[in-house]
């Protein structure tokens, strides 16, 4: 064996390691799930190409999918005339999850940060505006409640009500089936100010 | 060498009353210039006489730091020991509201770790809940005369002992700022400023989060003034005028009585009329990050018509009023830490400062370097002497 290349299962859990959410120890078990199984590694080899050569990002919306457009964009059963505007793909992950939104999707690729150097011309901006049409109607502002976010999302609002949209942001709140005593406080006082009438 | 009142004494008269957090005893290992110190502690006033150098201050800053897990002289952990150790241990049975538990510091090389009755503590906030230390030192006269920047973490730290989501406000607030002052800083360094559009959402956040840290602090000085107002009376004699605090910054007095709406409107307006000066500067100019505070009595300010008697009572009324407000919020009567009482108090003061502490029955320990300096019947406190990093039973006649 060459001496300047690291033992194969080594390398292995080396590589696992760098996913998120992975440490060493769940790296290692891995490996070893995969050395022990005699089909794993050959298809986990091909999904891993496949992800590599067959994915890419839907032009419209910037979600990853294989066909672009992609499948929702696509679907003709959903509303085009509603975008929502997501941060990253896991979040309009979470919101497909829910089963309750039937309009199109924004995927920004992040928030405005200017400590991590990303402004507008890091974030797909210029492709949401350029997707609006007369037939839209709404701009949901799906970005994280969190200061990045909700700055990302002032930004976009006053970009985009100019021309004439509607345009709203997701509520925040005392999450459902959660328990006030075990909500933390922050969250609570939110609540309280952006409280509504019934 | 351990001591214990008897039932003659007043300290044991206190107890009963409740002074509802105290130190049973106190361990300290490696600490400064201490090698290994144990003692038992009176419920009341102890008194730690000794030259200067021989580690009276260290005892208390190993008090504070067992209650804050900071020193109060801004030491790193390094300094803190002992030399050629790499470890230290603060140890205390502590009874807070009737529950004793023994509270435990380790400072090392990987900082500091903190234990309640020998286990890690899920949060820290399970530590400090079961004491608080409250401390008076020399350096707190810059708190009257000094940069604004000490004004400001007094304020801030105070308003959030008394409320603790005081913390989330004001790491909203940073970090608003401090994106916005990336921005900036970006935009000189290319020496083309920032889009205004995207400069005006970062001055929006810093105005919605700064609104709130303003709002917090003006609601906190609504409950401190009063209580501040009286505490330093008592200390000086209701003859030299009335204590105020001004609160001084980017909004008017007049919005800031306009409660959280009228002070967001007005920062939002701040912050839109500094923007071409800030871009041309690079960095945010205007906020709570700037604002200020002064004391004034009979309408002068203190900070620059004070004398330093007057400013040291001022000083130390605002110590004494974060207790006194601790102790009717919270429900317990912090530790109260008073470093080097000496001459510069007048006798009439001293004797009004000491009436006043044993009127909060707090647990007070208390450094000096003559026990004459000292107003106070020497039946209402337990004397110790400090020599060269020990510490024993002092007895002034002897």
């Amino acid at each position: 064996m060459n001496e300047t290349q690291a033992d194969p299962i080594e390398r292995l859990i080396h590589e696992l390691s760098r996913l998120p959410g992975i440490g060493s120890k769940t790296a290692a078990r891995l490996a070893f799930a995969i050395v022990r199984s005699e089909t794993l590694a050959g298809d986990l080899a091909e999904a891993l190409v496949g992800v590599r050569d067959g994915v890419d990002r839907c032009v419209t919306c910037g979600n990853p999918s294989a066909a672009d457009p992609c499948a929702i964009c696509s679907d003709l059963q959903r509303d085009p005339a509603l975008i929502c505007v997501v941060e990253r793909p896991q979040d309009l992950l979470a919101i497909e999850r829910s089963g309750t939104y039937r309009g199109h999707f924004h995927v920004l690729g992040g928030a405005l940060s200017p400590l991590d150097g990303v402004g507008p011309e890091e974030l797909r901006v210029k492709e949401l505006l350029a997707r609006i049409q007369d037939s839209t109607t709404e701009i949901i502002l799906a970005t994280n409640p969190t200061v990045e976010g909700d700055a990302t999302a002032l930004y976009l609002a006053r970009l985009v009500k100019p021309l004439g949209l509607l345009v709203s942001r997701i509520a925040r709140g005392v999450s459902v089936g959660a328990e006030l005593e075990y909500t933390d406080s922050s969250t609570i006082s939110r609540a309280l100010e952006e409280r509504r009438q019934v | 060498m351990t001591t214990s009142c008897t039932s003659s004494c007043p300290c044991a008269s206190n107890k009963k009353q409740a002074s509802l957090l105290y130190l049973r005893t106190l361990q300290v290992r490696d600490f400064r210039n201490y090698e290994c110190v144990e003692l038992e502690m009176p419920s009341g006033i102890s008194v730690f006489v000794g030259d200067n150098g021989q580690g009276k201050t260290n005892l208390l800053e190993a008090i504070y730091v067992l209650a804050t897990l900071k020193s109060f002289r801004g030491a790193k952990n390094s300094q803190l020991l002992r030399r050629g150790q790499s470890h230290a241990r603060i140890v205390a049975d502590v009874e807070s509201k009737g529950l004793a538990r023994q509270l435990e510091v380790s400072l090392g090389p990987q900082g500091k770790r903190a234990r309640v009755d020998g286990k890690d503590p899920r949060a820290l906030s399970g530590y400090f809940s079961g004491i608080k230390a409250i401390a008076f030192v020399p350096e707190d006269l810059r708190l009257v005369d000094g940069p604004p920047e000490g004004r400001r973490n007094f304020l801030d730290r105070a308003a959030f002992t008394l409320d603790p989501a005081y913390l989330d406000v004001v790491r909203d607030f940073r970090n608003a700022l401090n994106q916005k002052n990336a921005l900036l800083r970006a935009g000189r360094q290319r020496r083309s400023p920032p889009d205004k559009a995207l400069l005006g959402v970062w001055n929006d956040r810093v105005a919605v989060a700064g609104a709130r840290v303003i709002a917090r602090r003006m609601q906190f000085l609504g409950e401190f003034v009063p209580v501040f107002r009286e505490v330093h009376e008592g200390i000086t004699g209701a003859a030299k005028g009335r204590a105020e605090i001004r609160y001084r910054g980017c909004v008017t007095t007049d919005a800031l009585s306009r409660g959280l709406k009228g002070i967001e409107e007005r920062l939002s307006a701040r912050l839109e009329e500094a923007m071409e000066d800030e871009q041309r500067r690079g960095f945010a100019t205007v906020g709570p990050q700037r604002d200020d505070w002064q004391l004034v009595v009979g309408g002068e300010a203190l900070r620059s018509f004070g004398s330093q008697g007057q400013i040291r009572s001022a000083a130390l009324a605002l110590r004494v009023s974060e207790m006194v407000l601790a102790r009717r919020d919270l429900g317990s009567c912090p530790l109260f830490l008073l470093d080097d009482v000496s001459s510069e108090l007048d006798p009439h003061r001293n004797r009004q400062l000491m009436a006043l502490l044993m009127d909060l029955s707090a647990q007070v320990v208390i450094t000096t370097t003559e026990l004459s300096n000292l107003k106070i019947d020497a039946l209402h406190y337990q004397p110790w002497k400090v020599a060269n990093g020990a510490i024993c039973r002092y007895n002034p006649g002897s």
